[in-house]
């Protein structure tokens, strides 16, 4: 196995390649216009880009996405603070603010001190990932399918405790995405399942249309019945100035905030099922609870703006941790990358990390390099806002409808991706209209397969005895906090119960 | 009333199609000489879904003096009524995203698309040269892209010969 620094020449060597360079800015540019357009997520962003990156060779496809959705959710930003109109879910988290600032003429501060802090805490997000994933790998290296079941129970937990405010519905979104990954020929015996006689669902259904249908088509719907589509923007309240002007200062003020963001940011990105969003929101508030000041919060105050800035960025490169040395991915995002990576051949797990060692480099380096390119593009972004946000919203959804049935007939080159792609586009609207949320789904989806396949083994090793899954010492740990986190899950709203009768 | 109204109906669907899913699952061979196989995964999975649905289900039976607990942000917002144009918009994008899904093969790419495009864009109540022109060039630059860079066998249909 070659050492540190002839895997480090090595993945240098991959990322000096010109059509690379090429791929991941205009990845980056494809980012930042979809973040900008407020009500196109950096998930639905991942989803159209997916099409694209089968085409790619693995360290291309990757890269395209880890600088797409870096470049979206910084971009999200923009549209919040100048028409109060968030551009991603993460951005949401602090709209108010950074609309505030722009009504007090800060607009310039705002979106320059949410881009550097974005910079800083992808950053420390990045080499999070590039220490902690290696010697996780190595520890990695040691579980069995009995290990490798309860990770992925306790990542499926998570997915569903923390992407809803209800429980219930955030376990059913999971549910239902393990259901989709039974459909098709099981995996240990062949065995035909759901596919209703259907030709095409013997292989199983292809993960690319759901996704496309579930992020991009239904977010079209839920415009078109929100009667929101047709908003255009007739004026900015003002024009950008000088973005990078006294914001080092502002940003050496609130350091804390900036260290404290991309801290909590990684934390949560490494939870699976928690992702940018979360890290955004949690942040915020933590940087008014701790705030010296916190009656300035909704007034037009950067505090809040730059630590959750810091956040949702540090957010993204933690989640890439579990799904590089696991395969379990922190975030939808992260679980389309993981079907890439599987897609490609590049079967996330410790293995990857001595078979593909200079690929894995050269994505770290990707995550530096993209982060830093934030910078300069998000810059530019910024001074072309005023443009990108004029463009007719309905213009805009035909052509990525377009792309959305190319891309899904691409995957397989069969007319019937189309149909799933309709078909999951329609059951996310309707799911999104009961509060249920999609990205654990996705989840369900990816880990689905996972998730049986190491039971069925760990069953046949174990000899059929439940027991058996406790036997190993790290596999009863686990096995013990995938209970312990359901006992208390379960326990807390009878517990609450009992306290208010008291 | 209405949100509590949506939520049993949602409750009542999921734990009728979690039943069906243990039961054809239930169905399944198992493997040779063991008492598990490929239909205990989604057993578990069907079992769990109709549990999740009666849960849904019941507890707005159990909250019935109160609102109901947690209810979803789009039940319990206020209705928001879509305009005549959104309703066609809708319905066209799922009627032609259907029969794009079904002809696609037989009429082709080119013809396809263009007609979803235009129609989705004219019932938007957008300019018509503008639609034209967005039309045009996306076209132009997906096909390209695709179908002469990327080489997806992107269905011709029939203009098949022409190209």
């Amino acid at each position: 196995m070659a050492g540190f620094g002839e895997n480090l020449l090595l993945a240098i060597g991959m990322l000096a390649d010109p059509q690379l360079l090429v791929v991941i800015f205009l990845a980056a540019v494809f980012g930042l216009f979809v973040g900008a357009i407020p009500g196109l997520t950096a998930t639905m962003a991942t989803a159209l880009l997916v099409p694209v990156t089968f085409f790619m060779p693995p360290l291309a496809a990757v890269s395209a996405i880890v600088a797409c959705t870096a470049m979206a959710i910084t971009a999200g930003d923009i549209p919040g603070c100048l028409i109060r109109m968030p551009g991603t879910p993460a951005s949401a988290a602090y709209t108010d603010e950074t609309y505030a600032m722009t009504r007090r003429g800060l607009a310039a501060q705002a979106l320059g001190s949410s881009l550097v802090s974005s910079v800083i805490g992808g950053l420390v997000g990045a080499v999070v990932l590039i220490v902690a994933a290696p010697i996780l790998a190595g520890f990695a290296l040691r579980f069995s399918s009995f290990e490798y079941f309860w990770l992925a129970v306790i990542g499926l937990s998570c997915a569903a405790l923390v992407s809803s405010s209800d429980l219930l519905r955030g376990l059913v979104a999971l549910l239902l995405g393990l259901f989709l990954s039974t459909v098709g020929m099981d995996g240990v015996t062949g065995t035909p399942r759901f596919d209703f006689g259907v030709t095409e669902l013997l292989g199983g259904l292809n993960f690319i249309p759901i996704m496309i249908g579930m992020f991009a088509v239904s977010e079209i719907l839920k415009h078109l019945a929100s009667d929101a589509a047709g908003v255009r923007v007739q004026a900015l309240p003002q024009a950008v100035g000088r973005v990078f002007a006294g914001v080092w200062s502002l940003i050496g003020r609130y350091r804390r905030n900036v260290a404290r963001g991309a801290a909590t940011g990684t934390l949560i990105g490494v939870l699976p099922g928690a992702g940018g969003d979360l890290g955004a929101w949690v942040s915020y508030a933590m940087a008014r609870r701790f705030s010296r000041t916190p009656e300035k919060f909704g007034t037009g105050h950067p505090e809040g703006v730059i630590e959750a800035g810091a956040a949702n960025n540090a957010a993204l490169s933690g989640a890439w941790v579990p799904a590089l040395v696991f395969g379990i991915p922190g975030d939808a995002v992260t679980a389309i990358a993981v079907g890439v990576l599987v897609m490609k051949g590049l079967n996330p797990g410790p293995q990857l990390f001595e078979s593909q060692a200079p690929t894995l480099y050269a994505i770290y380096l990707v995550f530096l390099l993209a982060n830093l390119a934030l910078l300069p593009l998000g810059w530019l972004a910024i001074r072309l806002a005023t443009p990108l946000l004029r463009i007719p919203r309905h213009q805009l959804s035909a052509v990525v409808l377009l792309c959305c049935v190319v891309g899904a007939f691409a995957i397989n080159n069969t007319t019937f991706d189309i149909g799933v792609m309709l078909v999951a586009g329609l059951v996310a609207f309707a799911l999104d209209r009961l509060g249920v949320p999609i990205g654990p789904i996705i989840l369900g989806l990816v880990l689905g397969p996972m998730v049986e396949r190491n039971f069925l083994t760990s069953m046949v090793i174990a000899d059929g005895r439940f027991i058996g899954f406790f036997e190993r010492p790290l596999a009863a740990v686990l096995g013990v906090a995938a209970f312990v986190i359901w006992t208390l899950v379960l326990a807390r709203p009878l517990w609450m119960r009992r306290r208010r009768r008291a | 009333m209405r949100a509590r109204r949506a939520e049993r109906a949602f409750g009542a669907v999921l734990a009728v199609t979690g039943v069906v899913i243990a039961r054809a699952s239930a169905a399944l061979p198992s493997i040779p000489a063991q008492a598990y196989g490929p239909g205990f995964f989604p057993m578990w999975v069907g079992i769990a879904l109709a549990a999740c649905g009666v849960l849904l289900a019941g507890r707005t039976w159990w909250a019935a003096a109160g609102p109901p607990v947690s209810p979803g942000p789009a039940a319990s917002s206020p209705r928001v009524i879509p305009s005549w144009r959104g309703v066609l918009g809708i319905a066209w994008l799922v009627l032609g995203l259907g029969a794009v899904a079904l002809w696609l093969e037989v009429v082709g790419f080119l013809l396809c698309m263009p007609v979803f495009m235009l129609g989705y864009l004219w019932l938007a109540g957008e300019p018509v040269r503008r639609s034209v022109l967005t039309t045009a060039v996306s076209m132009a630059v997906v096909y390209w892209g695709f179908a002469k860079w990327l080489k997806v066998p992107l269905p011709l249909g029939w203009l098949e010969g022409l190209f």
